[in-house]
Order: structure tokens, then sequence, then C-alpha cells
């Protein structure tokens, strides 16, 4: 068999592989295309953007889809595509950051309920319990109505109201762990518990964290979004998904296109992120059949 | 227990209320005969004294079906008899006889005689009682019963506009027996009063419902059932209108008239308004306290745009601190759309951008102003503000727009300057009283006290005393063409200082089944269906 034969036998068995295991992990594969597009989306949004995400023109207000806007302008004239777009860094970082923040402290309250045990253990308990009965949704709605509109507000908020469930899950995950015989062995040798902790039990409780954090995302940008839709979001004329679906609202019946731009890009960033948390699972948890 | 906390527990209770009223279905419409009024705003309060019919307009709006007055608007805002039948006016013009209709009594049976009206006028007199609407009640001394169908209404000095006082919704006529019974406070949730449809049940903020009231002076009420919903989104009025569920809606956006018009069961009304629609400026505040200055500003807001585009031609550019309709109004000179004007101003003034970053400096540091707008409170009030912030930014101002929650829009635009937190603030005077001389008097008659809580709604704190004093002149010269005189030099005066940047008036939109005849639209922003009938 010549050397180029070969190579092409190799590139095909390669492609071969990566076609099975992107079959086998295709929500992975298109939830990290659609994420790192809205990152980019959310990095270079005034570059990408063809207009001024606040540039008014109202010469042009409400005019539909075409070749100039193609998802239309609002009543101000503004570009619909450009607003959107612009307004992926605002929901994006609310829903990374307010994540981020919820798993810290979820997985911290998680470890102290799971791993420490004693009345600490049992206080902490009674509070999830307590803020696990109450919706989400009018957890966060609380909060933002307390914290007034905006991005901290925003953030405290959905971070709060995401923490409870985080928690439960790190804890059931830390419950299952602490009895396996590594555990044990460590314990047995002298080990001390904070580094068993840290060094055992967090490393194998981290998968199921990912994949909740991922989960939990797509979540935080329902709960974003429906915030800024009652008006509890952030102050005009900052283009924020909700917001503008907000706007649109009143326009449904003469102007569609005016809820459609934020809709799909709501619809599509919590799709990615799904699709990235059960791609992850797939990839990652140990217990889901592959 | 405060009024604010009262109202807070009531709201509260009205959403309890509302999520279940809102899955049961009811009745509207020429079948059942009731007309449904679905409202942009909530009422809270239905009472003329102790904050006066809350909220605004909606109050107002029920009140004018609940109560008589000695004397009414039509749809022009001509005075017409309603408890009187007839007047007349002293030869010092300090005084007024009327004489009453026979055979009126109230919802509660009780006669209305001259008694109940001298009760009534003595109790608006009393600030203690009637805490708004001072400048249509101060200037009145009392009210004398003549005989039992005859009072005498006097005033301190000659009064010109005390028939727009006893029109008023302030001037509504109460039963005494029932102010007795249940108390001074009692008529902001059970009020008793002599007009066609009585209280019959009410949810404060969510939903009043009334009756015919069978001994009514002008024979039985045409309707079974009047009913006050409150449907605070514009989008759903509409679509509650078109399905039926409401027959008559206010607040209707111009974008959705169209779709209203194309529509043959439904129709449509339309009245230009008395309110003049501004940026109000913090005039104590630099640098806003340089007319130049604000002048410049008014200067940067393409008001033309925003009334065509905007308002598709349902509005019209300011030319006077009164509407165009409005008794008294004198047009001045339009400040031009032209940026490069304001810039030039604003540079005279000593704020130019030296740092290049597109923003002012005053005294080093950018110049920021923040920006108040409620929303859903006026027409197309935030899309107005963004408009606004970006012309203003063009020029070189910075603008932060700060949304606030309807309920507290209000008293924050009566909060102390030092409070605020804000320097440039939307709002709009609406003369319930058809009166010029009020809504100058009201907005621009300095403050007792410059930084504290505005004594009316002069929010600007703007300070003139040869305004103050042509006021105080109108308030005396009963003449109309010598009023009307006086009120155009002070609207010439007002207009070049600027306290506000000026933009538009905009036509009062309501719409009703079309088979629905009698309601009328004023010109004070009232959508009245008390003349309602199938």
């Amino acid at each position: 068999m010549s050397a180029a034969s070969q190579r092409f036998a190799l590139i095909a068995v390669r492609c071969v592989f990566a076609a099975k295991w992107l079959r086998q992990n295709v929500y992975l594969a298109v939830g990290t295309v659609i994420i790192l597009a809205f990152l980019i989306a959310a990095v270079f949004g005034e570059q990408i953007a063809p207009y001024g995400a606040n540039k008014q023109n109202l010469l042009n207000s409400l005019e539909g889809p075409s070749e100039a806007h193609w998802l239309g302008t609002d009543p101000l004239g503004r570009d619909l595509l450009s607003r959107v777009v612009v307004g992926t860094r605002h929901t994006l970082s609310v829903a990374v950051i307010s994540v981020t923040l919820s798993c810290f402290l979820g997985v911290i309250l998680g470890l102290i309920s799971g791993f420490v045990r004693g009345h600490l253990a049992t206080a902490v308990d009674a509070i999830v319990d307590v803020a696990l009965t109450i919706p989400n949704m009018i957890l966060a709605i609380s909060i933002a109505a307390v914290m007034g509109a905006g991005l901290t507000g925003l953030i405290i908020a959905i971070s709060i109201s995401f923490t409870p469930p985080i928690s439960r899950i790190v804890r059931g995950r830390v419950l299952e762990i602490r009895e396996e015989d590594f555990i044990l062995a460590a314990r047995t040798i002298g080990v001390r518990p904070w580094r068993i902790l840290l060094r055992h039990v967090l490393p194998n409780a981290a998968t199921v964290i990912v994949i909740e954090a991922s989960l939990q995302a797509g979540q935080a940008v329902l709960t974003a979004t429906a915030l800024g839709f009652l008006g509890l979001g952030v102050q005009p004329p900052t283009p924020e998904w909700g917001t503008l679906l907000g706007y649109g609202r009143e326009y449904l019946h003469s102007a569609p296109f005016m809820v459609i731009a934020p809709g799909l890009a709501i619809s599509l960033m919590v799709l990615g992120f799904n699709l990235l948390g059960d791609g992850l699972r797939d990839l990652l948890d140990p217990r889901v059949g592959n | 227990m405060t009024s604010a906390t009262r109202r807070t527990k009531r709201i509260l209770l009205a959403g309890a209320a509302g999520i279940v009223l809102a899955s049961t279905s009811s009745l509207a419409g020429p079948q059942d005969n009731t007309l449904v009024f679905g409202q942009s705003q909530s009422i809270t309060d239905i009472g003329p004294a102790y904050n006066a019919f809350l909220q605004y307009p909606s109050g107002y709006e029920a009140s004018f079906v609940i109560y008589d007055r000695l004397v009414t608007f039509d749809d022009q805002l001509r005075f017409n008899p309603q408890l009187a039948e007839s007047w007349t006016i002293a030869d010092d013009q300090k005084s007024v006889t009327f004489k009453l209709r026979a055979g009126a009594t109230f919802h509660d049976g009780t006669p209305i005689n001259a008694e109940a009206i001298k009760f009534n006028i003595e109790r608006m007199m009393d600030p203690e009682i009637n805490t708004t609407n001072r400048p249509l009640w101060d200037p009145i001394a009392g009210a004398d019963a003549v005989d039992d169908l005859t009072v005498r209404i006097s005033t301190h000095e000659p009064f010109a506009l005390l028939f727009n006082t006893l029109a008023h919704g302030s001037g509504a006529i109460l039963s005494p027996t029932a102010i007795m019974e249940n108390g001074q406070e009692s008529e902001t949730q059970n009020p008793v009063g002599s007009g066609p449809y009585k209280v019959e049940s009410f949810n404060p903020g969510l939903e009043l419902v009334l009756a015919p009231h069978e001994g009514y002076w002008a024979g039985k009420p045409p309707l079974d059932k009047v009913i006050f919903r409150y449907v605070p989104e514009a989008a759903t009025r509409v679509s509650a209108l078109r399905s039926g569920d409401v027959d008559v809606i206010d607040g209707v956006p111009t974008h959705l008239i169209a779709q209203i018009e194309s529509d043959d069961g439904l129709q449509v009304l339309t009245s230009p308004s008395l309110r003049p629609m501004g940026l109000a400026m913090q005039t104590t505040v630099p640098p806003l306290d340089n007319v130049d200055v604000r002048r410049a500003l008014n200067h940067a807001i393409p008001v033309d745009a925003i009334a065509e585009k905007l308002f598709l031609g349902q509005a019209k550019a300011s030319n006077s601190p009164l509407a165009f309709n409005t008794v008294g109004y004198h047009g001045n000179e339009p400040y031009s759309y032209d940026p490069d004007k304001a810039r030039e101003m604003l540079a005279a003034a000593g704020l130019t951008d030296s740092d290049g970053n597109g923003i002012v400096e005053q005294d080093g540091t950018d110049l920021v102003f923040t920006l108040l707008v409620p929303e859903g409170v006026f027409a197309n009030d935030v899309l107005i503000a963004e408009t606004a912030a970006a012309a203003l930014q063009d020029v070189g101002v910075g603008i932060e727009i700060r949304k606030i929650e309807r309920s507290s829009f209000w008293d924050t635009l009566r909060l102390p300057v030092a409070e605020a937190g804000w320097q440039i603030g939307m709002f709009g005077f609406n003369p319930s009283n058809a009166s010029g001389l009020y809504h100058l008097d009201s907005m621009y008659t300095s403050n007792p006290d410059n930084v504290g809580r505005p004594a009316v709604w002069n929010i600007t704190r703007y300070s003139n005393p040869e305004v103050d004093a042509l006021l105080a002149q109108a308030t005396v010269t009963v003449d109309g063409d010598a009023r009307a005189a006086i009120l155009a030099e002070a609207q010439d005066m007002i207009w070049n200082d600027a306290p506000y940047i000026w933009l538009q008036v905009n036509n009062i939109i309501s719409a009703t089944r079309a088979d629905l005849d009698g309601v009328e639209v004023w010109p004070v922003i009232f959508t009245v269906v008390r003349g309602g009938a199938y």
C-alpha cells in the first residue's frame, strides 16, 4: 500500500470515528456551536451588528424585515437585528455570572449539608428546604422588585433563587460519595476531613455540578428575560431581550417582527444551553447509558 | 394607619382578588345591557376629598357617573346645569345664587336641598378634608341656604373660575346623611352620591360595579350595570374590546387605531387634549438654572418628528405652556429643531466637550442628567424619553433614563429637590376644570418653599415674580377678554423662560362598541360613560 493511500485510509478512519462520536454527541456539538456563536456575539456585538444598537431613525420606524434591516426596525427606527446582537452580552453575562455565583454558593451549602453534618448542616438543610418551596420565578421577582431594575439586582435575584436546587443536587452526590470505600480508606490513614473534601469528594461531584450548571444556565436566561419582560430588567435604552419582547407585545398585531427577533434569540440560547447540558450528561455521567 | 399604607393594603387585597376574578367570565354588551369600561389606570379611591379620586384619571371618570355636581361640562367644555336649574350672578361678582332642581335625591334617599349643598361646599373648603385641589377651593368664602332649594355661594374676591370649580370632579355633591353616619373618610370606598348609577361593589385597584339609581331625577337610567375594570396593558385592552369582554376602552395607542377602525362593530373616539406634555427641568439645579441652557435643550429635541412618527399625526408640537384648546391659550414662536444652534448655545453658556468623549463638561466632569419617566402613564412615554435622550446626547448632554413604576411616579415627581434623584422628568398637567388660569397657576406660581415639596405642581421650581403678579391679577379678573390678555402675557414669559423642554399635545384616543351611544371623550382627558346606552 502506498504512503498516500495509507494516509487516505487513516483520514477516512478518523472521519468515521469523528462522525460516530458526533452522532453519539450530536446534542453536545449543536449546543456548543450555538453557545459559541452567542459568545462571539456577546464579545464582538458592536463590531458584528450592522447598525448601532441605539441608532435612531424616526423616518424608518416599524419597517418590516428587508435587505437593509433583516429583522425589521422598532418604533424609533432602530435596527432590531443590531439590538438583538448587542443585547446578547447582557443576557449571556447575566446567565453565566448568576449561574457561577449560584454554583459557588450551592456547592458550599451542599458540601456542608452532605459532608459536615451536625447542627450547621441541619440549619442549612432547613433553609434550603424552605427556599425550595418557593418557586424560582416568584423568589426572583420579589428580590428584583426590592433591588430595583438593573444588572446587579438581576444577577443577585437569579443567583439566590438558583442556589437551593444546586445545593440539593450537590448534597445528594456528596452523600453517595462519602460512603465509598476510597473515602473510608482515606479516613483510615488519617487524611484530614477538609483534604478529603477537596481532593476526593469535590472532584467526584464535579460532573453533576457541570451538568447542572449548563442546564441551569438555560433557566437563568428564561428568568432574566422574564424579569426584563415584566419591566424589572434594565433601564432603557439598553437592548435587553426580555425588555424588547415586552415592548413588542403591544405591536403583536401591527408589527409581529418586534417580538419575533428577541423571541427567536431567547429560544435559541435556551436551546443551546439545554443541548449542551444534555450532551455533557451523555458524555460525562457514567449513570447514563451510552 | 397612614393613607399610604392603607392604600398599599388595599392594592394588595385587590391583587389577591384579581386572581380569583380574572378566571370568571363576566357580563358585557347589549345582551346583558351592561357597559364595561376597560381602564388604563386602576381606581383605588372614589371620593372627592382625601387625595381626590385615585388613580388618575380613572377615579375621576368613575366620579362623573356616581356623582352629580351643580353644573357640568359637555364634551366641548361648555357649562350645563346639573343639580342647579338656573343661577344668577351678583352685581359685585362675589356671589352666585343657584336655584336647585326639585325632587332630586341621593342614592340613600336623602333629598338634595340647599343644606346638602352648603354641607358639601363647606366640606371641600376645609383643607383637612380636601387635601388636594386647593387652588380651586381656596377662593371660596362660604355657602348659605337661602331657602330649601336656593343656595348662595360667595367668594372672597370676584372669582373668575367659580363655575370651573363647581363643574370639576371635586364639585361632587355627596349625601350628608351618609357622611354623618359612616364617617368623613367613608367617601373614598363607599360613597353615596346622586348620579345615575350607585355603587354596588368595589374592589379597589381592580373593579368597580355600579347599579342604576332608581330615583334618579332624569328618570331611570338605561343600563342595568356599569362596570369599571382595570386593564393595564394597551394591547390587552384592545383585544378585550375586540372580543366583547369590554365595551369601552381608553388609552388606545396610535398604532392600533387602524386595527380598531377596520372592525365595523367598533368605533374610535378622539379629542384634542388640554394636556401639553413636556420634560420638566429642575430650574434650581445648575446648569439648568441658566435660561440659555434650558432654551438650548429645547432646540435639541425633534418634537415635530415625535408628533408625526410616534403619534402618526395624532399630536402637534406645542407652542405655548397651554394646550391649543385651553381657554386663554396664546401661541408663541416655537423652538425650532436645530442641534447646531443648541450646541452653540451650550458652548456660549460654558458647556463644551474638551475631552472629546461626546459629552460636554461642567466644572471638569461630564454633564449627565437623570431623566425620570413612567411606563404606561402617558402615551408613548418611554419611547419619547428614548428619543429625547438620543437627541440630547447628540448635542452633548448625557442622559440616563430612569424608568419608574407607575404607582410611585407621581410622588417621585414631587420629592424635595435634594431627594428627587432626577433633574429632568416627564410631566403633563391636565387642567381638569378646563381653565388655562388654573393650569398656569398650578404649574408656574412660585412655591413658598422652593427646595421642598412643591405646593401644587410647580415641580420645576420655576419662580418669576412678574408671572406671579400676572396670575394673581388674572384670578380676580372676571372679564374673559381682559383675563385672556393677562394670561397671554404670562404665557409669553413662561415660554421664553423655558422651565420645560416643551413636547407635544397629543389627542386622547378611546374606543367603544359601535352600537354604544352617549360615551363622551372630554378634552380634559376623561372618557365619560355617564350617558352610555345601547
